[in-house]
């Protein structure tokens, strides 16, 4: 018999005003095939969620939409700000509003121009090319030699009365002596909004928050377009993945990357 | 004021079945909402019997399947709520499918009981033809009554326009947000002769039959009630 405990704290706060609050609490048991769920309190967990939520609490921005969630006692912070979010944590909070704070929310057309994904970034894209593709058994296209993806699937549900599904865990994208070139006439992803994977098409497609634009490509295409890498990989602001409307949240590393603009 | 909610579903879930029970309230406070679960106490039983007319439903539409037509998701709940607010009590029972079928390029979406006639067409599906304009007809939309709304308020018969008298509360956990309900369209027309629209494709288009013969047709969103 497999169980599975949840609590969750989340507070939607609006430039510094609490606007809403949600305690949720459950637990799951797999008997004979069945799943039987209800919402069953653990208090120690509630506690955990409790103390977390009093910990982010001071790192609230007072000029900012702000979703605070506390899961199992980890807490992630949502930051949104003109339009443009990032997800993160008490350890990366200080840091990751610097970044928010630093970056315009421009209009680019779709431009053949190369794309530098900066900031971890290329997670996004890999998650949604090579990631859900795997969670779902697709067979991989072929990627470049240099390319490292280490994004190991697990049963996942985002709450007690939901299935599991095989999900992502993290996606840590490295290379091995992969060839670099900056063009100097390029685009500077900075920050993504989101991503999706369609099965039927093979198609993957990338809303791309700062510079603002959307493109989508076959991962036969995504895979063509990867021209190399540089550096260790750098930890994304930010990755809550939905399926089947479970959101989970995805650590996402990446290198600096240069694709081919997908115009 | 409090609102109170008492809930049994079984879902069947690509191939997984799911009971769940909770029972939860939400409130407004100085603009603030707030929800949290309750004790069970007054669980509604009417749906405590086995599951089977759920997992038959899912095993009919799984059989839908044919050539080259896939089924890619299949989700049948049954539910039962005992909902309060206030001095006010009401019941609803609920039963739902969600269905998307897949045949190459297409995925159609269906989220009503008969699936086997949607199927039975995508099959049959010619490829794409354009009837946009022919089902790019103006109508007026009107709310039916039936049932209360996220606050116990009857919702009453009313023609769609301005601003709605009814508030949905798809969960206790979710803030009523104004919605039409029960919305359909009013017949005030004659057109020329268009092809039924049998269901939605991912992408903004339509499952159409046009006198037998069954296409693939793009669709105005705006147009959808």
């Amino acid at each position: 018999m497999t169980t599975f405990a949840i609590a969750q704290i989340d507070e939607l706060w609006l430039r510094g005003k609490l606007a809403e609050r949600r305690l949720m609490h459950g637990r799951a048991e797999e008997r004979g095939g069945e799943i039987f769920a209800s919402d069953e309190r653990d208090d120690a967990l509630v506690a955990a969620c409790e103390a977390a939520i009093e910990r982010m609490r001071p790192f609230i921005p007072h000029d900012a939409r702000v979703r605070l969630v506390s899961r199992n006692g980890d807490a992630t912070m949502t930051v949104e700000i003109n339009g443009i979010s990032i997800v993160t944590t008490l350890e990366f909070v200080a840091q990751d509003m610097q970044l928010l704070r630093s970056v315009r929310p421009v209009t680019r057309h779709p431009s053949p121009a190369p794309l530098a994904w900066l900031h971890g970034s290329a997670a996004v894209l890999l998650h949604e090319a090579i990631g859900h593709p795997r969670e779902l058994n697709i067979p991989d296209v072929a990627w470049p030699e240099w390319l490292r993806v280490d994004c190991p699937i697990e049963l996942r549900r985002a709450s007690f009365s939901d299935v599991p599904l095989r999900r992502m865990t993290r996606v840590v994208v490295s290379q091995v002596n992969a060839p670099f070139a900056l063009p100097d006439d390029r685009i500077d992803v900075q920050l993504v909004r989101g991503g999706a994977y369609d099965p039927l098409t093979d198609v993957v497609t990338i809303d791309v928050a700062v510079p603002r634009f959307t493109f989508r490509a076959t991962r036969a295409e995504v895979a063509a377009a990867l021209l190399g890498a540089a550096g260790e990989p750098l930890r994304y602001p930010g990755v809550v993945c939905s399926r089947e409307g479970q959101e989970l949240v995805v650590g996402s590393y990446a290198p600096v990357i240069v694709t081919r603009g997908f115009a | 004021m409090i609102y109170r909610k008492w809930g049994r579903v079984v879902r069947w879930e690509n191939g997984t079945l799911v009971r769940v029970e909770e029972a939860g309230e939400a409130w407004e406070e100085n603009g603030v909402f707030f929800a949290r679960p309750i004790a069970h106490g007054v669980i509604p039983s009417a749906s405590e019997g086995p599951p089977a007319d759920v997992v038959a439903v899912a095993e009919g539409i799984l059989r839908c399947a044919q050539d080259d037509t896939e089924i890619e998701r299949v989700i049948v709940t049954h539910g039962v709520a005992l909902h309060q607010y206030g001095d006010v009590r009401w019941q609803d029972e609920t039963r739902r499918v969600h269905v998307a079928l897949i045949r190459k390029p297409w995925r159609v979406l269906v989220d009503d009981f008969d699936v086997a006639s949607v199927a039975s067409a995508l099959a049959r599906c010619e490829g794409e033809r354009d009837f946009a304009h022919l089902l790019d007809v103006p109508c007026a939309k009107e709310q039916m009554p039936g049932g209360r709304d996220g606050y116990g308020r009857p919702i009453e018969h009313r023609r769609v326009e301005g601003e709605p008298p009814n508030f949905y509360r798809p969960s206790y956990r979710v803030r009523p947000v104004r919605q039409w309900m029960n919305v359909r369209a009013i017949p005030s027309a004659t057109t020329q002769a268009a092809p039924k629209v049998l269901a939605l494709v991912d992408g903004g288009k339509a499952l159409v039959d046009d006198g037998g013969r069954v296409f693939v047709t793009p669709l105005r969103p705006d147009r959808l009630l």
